[in-house]
Parts: C-alpha cells; sequence; structure tokens
C-alpha cells in the first residue's frame, strides 16, 4: 500500500527534460498481445503504486491508485479496507495459452 | 476564437434560400421572436436568423457557408434546456434540428433505436414499448425534449441513478463539423478503439458539432416496479436514509426527496395524497424481477423505518404507483403556482453531503430574504432547489440569481459539481471559475478549437475565457474580504 506519486512524477519530469520515450505499464496483464514498446523507451511501472484512498459506501465510490488489481478492487467493493484481506496476492499475468 | 461576420443578414438568407425551402428561413422579428431563449426564459437574444433544414446536406452547406463567412451557429433542439445553452446569438444564425423528427429503425434484437436528432425523449420509449424495450434517460421536460439536445447537454432524470446518464446509453452520432463534414463518431460496440470521442461530444453543449443522427441503446421493461413513499419530519433523518439505503446495497431505480414547500405544493395540485405535515419526502422505486422487487422493497421499508420514517406508504397497483409519482413529476408547475416565479438551480454533491447542505440551504435562504423549495433527484446528489421570486419586483431577480450562484459554490465546496444534467450554457458560465482553475480552462479551450478553430459553434457558452474568470475570481475575493471584514466589526 503505497503512494508512489511522488517517484513517478520525478520520472517523468525527468523523462520530459531528456526527450526520453516512456512505456507506461500496469500489471503486464496484456503485454502478451504484441503491442510493443520502442526499444529505448524507459518503463514507468504502476505495479507498487497502491492502497486505497478513500471509501465511501455510501456514494458506492472507492477510490485506489493505479496500480491496485481487479481482483483486489472486487475484494473492496464488498468488504471496508479496514475489514478485506489486505493486501491481495495478485495472480500473475496470463500469457499466450494459460488460462485467463 | 472571436467571430466576426463576413456576410449581411439579407445576403446570408438570400444564400439559404437557394436550397431551404424560403419559408423555412426566418428573418423577420415576429417568427423569430420563439427562438430568443430556451427554456431558461431570463436570458434572452433575438438571432440574425434561423433555419430549419429538413436533409444532412442541407445542415452540411448550412455550416459550410457559415464557417466560411465567420457566422456563429447555436443548434436547436425543442428548446427546453435550462441553461440557456440554445439562446441565440445576436450576429449569428439558430439552426433548428426541429425537422429531423424521425425514428429510422429500432432493431429489438440488437436493442438498439437510430433517431434523427429532433426525436422526442418519450417518442423512443412509445416506440420501442411493442418490444417490451425503452429508453433509460427520462429528463422531466421528456415529452417534448430531443435526443439531440439530450446529448448535447448528457440528459438525465429520475432514472439515470440505476440506468446512467445520455452518454452510458448511447452508442454512436454523426455529426456535421464546423466544416461542414460529416463524420461518425462511436459504433455499434460496446467499446471502439482510440480515444474516446464520443463521451467528449457528449454533453458539449453544441461547441463541437452539430449532431445529425444518435444511436442508443435500449433496455428492457422491468417485470415489475413498485415506489415506497416516506414521509420524515427532518431533513437531515431523509438526507441520511438515501445513503442508507444505497449503502445497504439496494439501487433504486429512482430515489427522489422533496421539501416541506413542494409536498404541499404538489399535494395541492395533484392530490397525491402525500404527507402534508413531514418536512422531507422520499420516493424510492425499485424494479426488476418479481422477486428482487418483493425482497427490496420489504429492505428499504424497515430501513426507512429504522431512519426515522414518520409515515411510510407502498404503491399496490400500477395506478397507486402512478399517482405517487404524479405528485413529483407535476412539482414543478405545482411550485409556479405559489409563486409568480421560480429559478431552477443545478447542482451535484456527493450523497452524504444533503443533510448538510439542505440546511445550509435554508440559512442561505433566510439571508436573502427569498423561499425555496427542493424537489430532486436524492439519489444521485443532483440537487434542483427552485428559488422562488417575483421577477415584477425591481432588483429581485439578481438577488435570486446571487442566491443561486451562492448554492453552486457551495455544492464545489463540498465536492461536487456545477451542474447535474442541465449544462452551462451562459447561466453557469461564471461558475466554471469556480469549479476549474485556469489551466484546466485552458484545456477545454484547446478541445474546442481542435474541432472548431474559428470559434462559429454556440461561442459564449459553457467555457468562460481567461480573463472573465480572473475577473470573477477578483470580485469574489474582494466581496469575501468585505464579509470579513464585516463580521469583525460587527
Amino acid at each position: 500500500m503505497a503512494d508512489q506519486i511522488q517517484t513517478m512524477q520525478e520520472q517523468v519530469l525527468q523523462a520530459r527534460s531528456n526527450g526520453q520515450k516512456l512505456n507506461i505499464v500496469g500489471g503486464g496483464s496484456k503485454s502478451f498481445m504484441g503491442r510493443q514498446s520502442d526499444a529505448d523507451a524507459s518503463t514507468l511501472s504502476l505495479a507498487e503504486h497502491t492502497g486505497v484512498v478513500e471509501y465511501h459506501p455510501v456514494e458506492l465510490v472507492l477510490t485506489v491508485r493505479a496500480g491496485v488489481c481487479t481482483l483486489s478492487r472486487r475484494i473492496l467493493a464488498t468488504h471496508p479496507p479496514s475489514a478485506a484481506p489486505w493486501p491481495v496476492t495478485c495472480p500473475a499475468p496470463p500469457g499466450p495459452g494459460r488460462a485467463r | 476564437m472571436n467571430t466576426q461576420s463576413r456576410i449581411s443578414k439579407s445576403r446570408l438568407a438570400e444564400q439559404f434560400r437557394a436550397f431551404i425551402d424560403p419559408d423555412f428561413v426566418i428573418t423577420d422579428d415576429e417568427t423569430l421572436k420563439p427562438y430568443e431563449c430556451d427554456g431558461l426564459a431570463m436570458y434572452r437574444e433575438m438571432p440574425m436568423l434561423v433555419v430549419l433544414p429538413e436533409t444532412v446536406e442541407q445542415v452540411q452547406r448550412v455550416m459550410r457557408i457559415c464557417h466560411e463567412n465567420g457566422v456563429p451557429v447555436v443548434a436547436r433542439g425543442a428548446g427546453t434546456g435550462l441553461c440557456a445553452g440554445a439562446m441565440p446569438h445576436k450576429e449569428g444564425v439558430v439552426l433548428s434540428l426541429a425537422k429531423f423528427n424521425q425514428i429510422l429503425n429500432i432493431d429489438p434484437i440488437g436493442r438498439t433505436a437510430r433517431l434523427q436528432p429532433g426525436v422526442r425523449n418519450l417518442a423512443i420509449s412509445e416506440e420501442a414499448a411493442q418490444y417490451g424495450l425503452y429508453y433509460g434517460p427520462d429528463p422531466s421536460s421528456q415529452i417534448a425534449c430531443t435526443i439531440g439536445g439530450n446529448v448535447a447537454e448528457n440528459s438525465g432524470g429520475v432514472h439515470c441513478l440505476k440506468y446512467g446518464l445520455t452518454v452510458h446509453n448511447i452508442l454512436s452520432v454523426e455529426m456535421i463539423t464546423a466544416e461542414g463534414d460529416r463524420v461518425t463518431v462511436g459504433s455499434d460496440g460496446l467499446d471502439s478503439c482510440g480515444m474516446d470521442l464520443l463521451a467528449l461530444l457528449t454533453g458539449s453543449e453544441g461547441l463541437l458539432g452539430v449532431v445529425t443522427e444518435v444511436k442508443v441503446k435500449l433496455l428492457p421493461k422491468p417485470e415489475v416496479a413498485q415506489v415506497i413513499m416516506a414521509g420524515f419530519d427532518s431533513i437531515e433523518k431523509a438526507g441520511d436514509a438515501v445513503g442508507g439505503v444505497i449503502s445497504h446495497g439496494i439501487i433504486p431505480g429512482g430515489l427522489e426527496m422533496m421539501d416541506g414547500h413542494a409536498i404541499v405544493a404538489a399535494d395541492d395540485f395533484c392530490g397525491a395524497g402525500y404527507p402534508r405535515d413531514a418536512k422531507a419526502l422520499l420516493l424510492c422505486e425499485v424494479d426488476g424481477t418479481e422477486e428482487e422487487v418483493h425482497e427490496h422493497i420489504a429492505e428499504a421499508e424497515a430501513l426507512f423505518r429504522k431512519l426515522g420514517a414518520t409515515s411510510i406508504r407502498t404503491s399496490q397497483s400500477e395506478e397507486e404507483r402512478a399517482l405517487l409519482w404524479k405528485g413529483r413529476k407535476s412539482a414543478f408547475p405545482a411550485v409556479g403556482r405559489i409563486s409568480p416565479d421560480y429559478y431552477c438551480m443545478d447542482g451535484t454533491i456527493p450523497r452524504r453531503y444533503l443533510a448538510k447542505v439542505l440546511l445550509e440551504m435554508e440559512k442561505m435562504s433566510e439571508e436573502f430574504g427569498l423561499r425555496v423549495a427542493n424537489v430532486f433527484h436524492a439519489g444521485d446528489g443532483n440537487l434542483h432547489p427552485l428559488i422562488l421570486f417575483d421577477a415584477n419586483v425591481p432588483g429581485e431577480f439578481e438577488r435570486t440569481e446571487a442566491f443561486g450562484s451562492k448554492i453552486l459554490e457551495l455544492c464545489v465546496e463540498v465536492g461536487g459539481c456545477i451542474t447535474g444534467e442541465h449544462g452551462v450554457g451562459v447561466e453557469k458560465i461564471r461558475q466554471m471559475a469556480v469549479q476549474f482553475n485556469d489551466d484546466e480552462l485552458q484545456q477545454f479551450h484547446d478541445v474546442k478549437a481542435a474541432f472548431d478553430p474559428t470559434g462559429i459553434l454556440n461561442p459564449g457558452k459553457g467555457v468562460p475565457t481567461l480573463k472573465f474568470c480572473q475577473e470573477y475570481r477578483s470580485i469574489e475575493h474582494k466581496q469575501h474580504k468585505h464579509e470579513e471584514a464585516d463580521t469583525a466589526h460587527g
């Protein structure tokens, strides 16, 4: 459960000043589909940018950071964050021929 | 993006009459008069002229001529809008889509309908009823408002809590660009590749293009629907009950609230049998399968009792359900009987602040010396305070506007926004400076310029200039300082 916003912000600003391309990666679950990133791009990973920002069941609203996996979101939607089995172990990204 | 016409009115009319029935190129003041405003009649402007084309090709030619000559164009549906979004430009053309009123196709298997933009919202559901289908968004003006206007304003309605706004219920639109090109945005699939331009166009208030066809999703009619009417002796309890029912996991088809003024006015108007001594009333409709409705109605009734309802009545027949809704649906004209004029505001807040905001509004009502009646979509936090005033009393409308402005600022303060479904238009353009900072507003201007580089589409609406915002914030800041000083000295 970590707010990585500052690290990511620094990485984006540095990439901008260096003219460096960024390949934005979440859970990597679609990487097998063939969308190749530029070889000279560095990776901006959101996987560690996790955690619950706000939980308002009255609003039917759950605000989570971008790296929270779908499974975690489903659990959090039905359990208050304090009662959810956190951290949820997200499944490994599927690949070609693996069950999805 | 200031527009400046390079053609005279007579020359422009002559060009239009070359390809549009001359009877539908309107230039005389008497016939132009009905177009001077939309449903928000406090804001008016006479247009240079009005055209009513009847083919898409004619719309394209109108746009090309206006684009070449720098003539502003304001597209207009039924004119039922409530933010002066269709108020004419004095040097511009009102492009009425009233003649585009055909339902082109209904596909009961795919559950879609292809529509011309001038088709009335209610007519879609009436036509789809033969297949057991209907169209979800149901604004209060649905008897008259058109699907093109619904797209322009991203209209909602009583049932949007469960079934979504217009943006959630359309698949594609065909539109004419500022240059007169015909393009289709969206597709028959649930998702399209590339950026979601359909979402960008929905609610863009005629600033990005003129819609000439819409493909909407249709929904199967629910098996059963029942409505609970629950009276409360305080606004706080009713507000808490709204949050209670939703956080319990019940998503009502509609969840509406009325305050004391509105309850009495509506009951007087149509004899709905509302509890006249209640300070707040909730109408909670549950729809779905028989089992689902039965279970949720029992749970919601128990919840309302637990949360302090002083009276509960649940419809036992379609006639009773219709009667309970009749009061809500006629609440606006009913309020019109207790005041010479009323001004319907539109703002949205997080549901958890309903009670706080309603109580703040009561205080403001005393400060401004103006009554306010509340009839609104409580389930999605979409407020419609009706400020009661008399336009014949000098200065009263200005006071009403100031009161409305404070309500919208309060919505922003608690994390909400300045419009739920009516749009920004001219009416709320000042409050855009409260909702957004200059960087955000500049982004909106950049998007507008990408679609309409010469700025002929509905200029002066929706997005204020940055200079205007800076001046508005400065005035507000000074007023705030004065109020602080008065309080300190008082």
